[in-house]
């Protein structure tokens, strides 16, 4: 094990091209998915802070719930609609990046939602009546909203990379683990343990953790200097 | 009444279609320009009533009118664009102060050296000159309170909407305020102003509003604008508009004579009595107030009377009528 280690450590220093096609890979699927959910969840936050509609607290109680859905759950839904059989077999999304990425958003979404709908609603009420006065309407009351929402709704966006960057069952199901196509940093873990070969998978454990920590090391470096 | 820029006709509002009104204004009519400060306990719905007049809060039901027109949805966002609410705990965005006040500049896009003459004058004018790159979150509660002002004052609203400005000040950050407040008004804003405060209303006010539970309670006062011009052993001498009225012998810096409609006497020839204010003058307006009516006698100083229907007939009284008002030199307060 020791071993396997020091020659993992050896993949990342020598460049090895797979290991780091691997993480680009993930790290695209996850940012893309990352983005999708937060553009849903951002007008979505607003209007469930915001606004009064019936069955507001339905939706909210469903999101919550979403929160906790297995990934292998969404993997078998989609892969139902998408394989070949099914409804949107047409496509032939299924084991292409963009299955993944579908897959990966929808996980995300009810968590980005969520935090961003408790951030906004954690906002004072005197903040939309201020910007209303102060005669900001629209896009322009929406930023700064979410800029005085501030570290709040980023970390609901980081809570949502982080859900996404460590799933495996999307990926898998959907994505298909093919080399040098759809294969992600915990599909290549899962594959490379089973066989039994630790170096790969440890070497991309470590750039898994490593990624996690410079993407909210940096996104809270850059908040602070925002400041 | 002419001049009329918001009349309320029968406006209720309530939360919550289940719950019951928490406002209902019978008739109310805003002037342009002026300062009315709307009066009242904790809880009677002055903050409620000056979110209306500022267009944040849509009526539940009754009628607004802007100019004369009915307030719909195109209406109201023209009444919210002409005016700027302030709110009793004002909500400061994060950042600098100058970010704050910028704010609504940049909305309006104006360019850059016009922000910054606009910011510096009206820190200036609070009194925050200076903390112009200060954290505007460090700042202490009344500091916050003006610089929201400073804000509002900054987009050069026609209407300036204050809930409850003195709350967080102590006396002379009040004493500022005042001063503030008079300049704006004779600048033609028109001012809308709650308190819960007598003396800083008595004091800015050039209408006074009471609520209570939501309704409309009419305080019936005469406001006098002026000064103390002297005194002796007995009594002080007010002077406003060139009439002279005396008060209980006091001393301070005064710029209102109060003095409640109730307590003043009509009379066709003048009255031997403790009466010391006596003044002579003509009817100039005559108003049905509920079961009462509301005489304005024009003695230099417009003074209303609050007299009943017998006194009207008794005394005859009617536009034009020349009549006697008197009142004690004790029913006087200055502020």
């Amino acid at each position: 094990m020791n071993s396997s280690f020091f020659r993992a450590i050896q993949l990342i220093v020598s460049g090895n091209s797979e290991v780091y096609f691997i993480a680009f890979t993930s790290l695209k699927f996850a940012f893309s998915s990352t983005v999708i959910a937060t553009l849903i969840s951002l007008p979505l936050g607003m209007i469930l802070a915001f606004k009064h509609f019936t069955g507001k607290a339905i939706v909210v109680v469903v999101l919550n719930s979403l929160m906790a859905l297995p990934t292998v759950v969404i993997g078998l839904i989609l892969y139902s609609l998408l394989s070949r059989s099914g409804p949107l077999g047409g496509f032939r999304l299924l084991f292409t990046p963009v299955a993944i990425v579908m897959g990966q958003s929808i996980l995300a979404l009810p968590i980005v939602a969520s935090l961003v709908y408790s951030a906004f609603s954690g906002i004072s009420k005197e903040l939309p009546e201020t910007l209303e006065t102060l005669g900001a309407r629209g896009f322009s009351r929406n930023l700064m909203i979410m800029r005085e929402s501030g570290t709040a709704v980023l970390s609901a966006v980081l809570s949502g990379f982080g859900r996404v960057i460590g799933e495996v069952g999307v990926s898998m199901m959907l994505g298909g683990n093919i080399r040098w196509y759809t294969r992600t940093i915990t599909t290549t873990i899962a594959l490379e343990t089973s066989k039994g070969e630790f170096e790969l998978a440890l070497a991309l454990g470590l750039i898994l953790i490593a990624i996690s920590f410079l993407v909210n090391f940096s996104l809270h470096m850059g908040m602070r200097y925002a400041e | 009444m002419q001049n009329n820029f918001l009349s309320l006709k029968g406006v209720t509002f309530s939360y919550d279609a289940r719950l019951s009104n928490v406002l209902f204004i019978e008739d109310l009519e805003l002037e342009r320009g002026g300062t009315t400060v709307i009066v009242g306990p904790n809880g009677s719905g002055k903050t409620t009533l000056l979110k209306i007049l500022s267009g944040l809060l849509k009526e539940s039901g009754g009628e607004l009118k802007l100019y004369g027109r009915a307030v719909t949805n195109g209406a109201r966002e023209k009444l919210c664009r002409m005016s700027v609410f302030v709110h009793q705990n004002p909500y400061i965005f994060s950042g600098s102060v100058r970010h704050n006040i910028e704010y609504g500049l940049k909305l309006k896009r104006l360019p850059r050296n016009e922000r910054n003459g606009i910011v510096a004058k009206v820190l200036n004018k609070v009194g925050l000159k200076g903390l112009e790159h200060r954290n505007a979150l460090s700042l202490s509660g009344g500091e916050k309170q003006k610089l929201a002002m400073a804000r509002a004052m900054a987009v050069e609203p026609d209407v300036l909407v204050l809930d409850e400005p003195d709350a967080h000040m102590d006396a002379d950050s009040r004493r500022s305020i005042e001063g503030i407040l008079q300049e704006l008004s004779a600048g033609g804003k028109t001012l809308i102003i709650s308190t819960h405060n007598e003396a800083f209303a008595y004091r800015i006010a050039d209408r006074i509003v009471r609520l209570e539970d939501g309704r409309l309670v009419s305080p019936s006062v005469n406001i006098l604008r002026g000064r103390l011009s002297g005194g002796d052993e007995h009594f002080s001498y007010f002077e406003s508009s060139g009439t002279t009225i005396l008060c209980p012998p006091v001393t301070g810096d005064f710029n209102s004579a109060v003095i409640p409609c109730e307590d003043i006497i009509l009379s066709a020839s003048g009255i031997d009595a403790s009466t010391q204010n006596q003044l002579f003058g003509r009817v100039s307006n005559i108003e049905k107030e509920s079961y009462l009516f509301l005489v304005t006698v024009d003695c230099g100083v417009p003074l209303r009377a609050l007299v009943t229907k017998k006194s009207v007939e008794i005394l005859e009284i009617r536009e034009g009528k020349k009549l006697f008002v008197s009142f004690k030199a004790s029913a006087v307060k200055l502020y």
